[in-house]
């Protein structure tokens, strides 16, 4: 279980996957930070679905391409809370976009947001992490990390960069305590998906998370979270480095 | 008589490639926009490998002859997460991503239009192996060895192939030594033949990869280190001396 009181910051938290990981994680009594960009609408749902049960945390906007804010977001969090024990990096963006589609522009705008917003929120974090009995950074990252997707090379080069940036922070930062994990999330079913679907690549919408996956559940965001509470506990102090696949197997078909 | 373009000059390895190839009866094109000298019977290009214009007018300029690209990884970056600068940071993403994206959509797009060719990727046992002093490096290294999978998967279907080398450690290598890694200290004794690889040791696997018979090992990664990362504990050369 995680400490009591642990306090997390969670980027993209307000919607999908890092919503999930902040219900989750205020369910166990963590404070968290939930970083949000566009949609404050879903932003503020989150928030109110996690006070009305109970649980405590606030939202702070920040565009994490953009490195003040992301420090900004930081200060806001230990001003709030005196602490800081974990960083969940989660903000990232998946435009679906064939090769023939992508150009230089497009790649620096996507690379600023999925590696630059988790470089910068380390880096921003860290002199407070140094200070916490458990700290913990959890980077969410995908299958295509490894396994290429056909409909956006562009997002695939960022999760490869996360693979080699969270074994990097593993070596770099276990002399402080520090655990750096990934997680390598499948398909997910979440209320918001950012660029085109993939319709001409996929199976069939019907069937889009679970076929041919070996455990026939659909992923949700509650998993997600489940796991990264797991790996913010003092349970999981040995683990780093690690990169954890999360979709029911389906990599394996 | 068969080309191929080098893309980047700067590297060791790669300058022993093209002196492989140009002896082996290529044409070679050996960019030296970033930098390093001419080298004898190499062609001289000076292309920005992060405008797609140019690069495109430079393959158009090479013609129907050209059989593939051999992109080489930048040089390594030396900084920690915690000490990294923006500068390094926009340096990385421009030399180690951009600057790979935009090569591989115009040497796909040119080579598919002639039905065949192979964008060969000449990277590093550290797109997997974290070095502990250039994550800059390391993170464009594991990008462009999804960019080659993606690569393969795009451009296959009109016969071009892809593949990733992940070369393994050389003489020069040797700033790459680590407080936070033990992969640098005495690598020469983690090699299964007890010394450090030869930048040309590479060519015979480059000439390959250039030829028609590679297509089965498209999209693969190669590991080119000489068994070195296989290597787990304390070099051989101390084990023997316990």
């Amino acid at each position: 279980m995680m400490s009591a009181g642990t306090v997390a910051i969670v980027t993209g938290g307000g919607k999908g996957v890092g919503a999930g990981i902040a219900r989750v994680l205020c369910a166990q009594g963590a404070r968290v930070c939930m970083g949000y960009h566009s949609s404050e609408e879903l932003a503020r749902q989150t928030l109110h679905q996690i006070q009305a049960a109970g649980g405590e945390a606030f939202l702070y906007k920040a565009d994490v391409s953009d490195r003040a804010q992301v420090q900004a977001m930081v200060a806001a969090t230990v001003e709030r809370y005196g602490r800081l024990d974990a960083l969940v990096n989660n903000a990232a963006m998946q435009p679906n976009r064939l090769l023939r589609e992508y150009d230089a522009d497009e790649l620096r705008w996507l690379w600023e947001i999925n590696i630059g917003g988790y470089f910068s929120a380390l880096q921003a974090c860290l002199a407070y992490l140094k200070e916490s009995k458990t700290p913990r950074v959890v980077n969410i990252s995908s299958v295509h990390g490894k396994r290429p997707t056909v409909f956006d090379p562009g997002y695939s080069m960022t999760k490869g960069a996360i693979r080699m940036f969270t074994r990097e922070a593993a070596i770099e930062l276990g002399q402080y305590g520090i655990t750096v994990n990934c997680v390598d999330l499948g398909g997910c079913r979440v209320e918001w998906k950012t660029g085109r679907f993939p319709m001409h690549l996929i199976w069939s919408r019907r069937a889009y998370h679970t076929h041919g996956q070996p455990i026939r559940v659909e992923t949700v965001p509650e998993h997600v979270g489940h796991l990264v509470a797991y790996l913010l506990s003092p349970e999981a102090g040995n683990v780093t480095g690690a990169g954890i696949r999360l979709d029911g197997g389906a990599m394996l078909t | 008589m068969d080309t191929v373009f080098i893309s980047d000059g700067r590297c060791p390895v790669a300058r022993e490639i093209a002196a492989g190839f140009a002896a082996a009866g290529w044409r070679v094109a050996l960019n030296l926009h970033q930098g390093g000298a001419p080298l004898a019977g190499c062609e001289e290009a000076r292309v920005d490998l992060c405008r797609f214009d140019e690069l495109t007018a430079l393959f158009d300029a090479l013609g129907d002859s050209l059989r593939g690209v051999i992109h080489p990884a930048p040089p390594v970056i030396h900084a920690t997460l915690e000490g990294a600068g923006q500068a390094q940071w926009l340096r990385a993403r421009e030399e180690g991503a951009i600057a790979a994206m935009e090569l591989t959509r115009a040497a796909g797009a040119f080579l598919s239009n002639l039905g065949r060719g192979a964008i060969v990727y000449l990277g590093s046992v550290h797109a997997e192996k974290p070095l502990g002093n250039g994550f800059l490096y390391s993170m464009a290294c594991a990008a462009t060895q999804m960019l080659c999978r993606e690569a393969a998967l795009a451009y296959g279907p009109q016969g071009v192939c892809a593949y990733y080398v992940q070369r393994g450690f050389m003489a020069h290598d040797a700033d790459n030594l680590s407080e936070y890694s033990n992969l640098y200290v005495a690598p020469d004794f983690r090699h299964p033949q007890e010394r450090l690889m030869r930048p040309d040791e590479l060519n015979g696997l480059m000439l390959f990869l250039m030829s028609d018979a590679a297509g089965a090992l498209s999209g693969a990664d190669l590991r080119a280190d000489g068994g070195a990362t296989m290597f787990y504990g304390k070099p051989r050369k101390e084990v023997r001396q316990l």
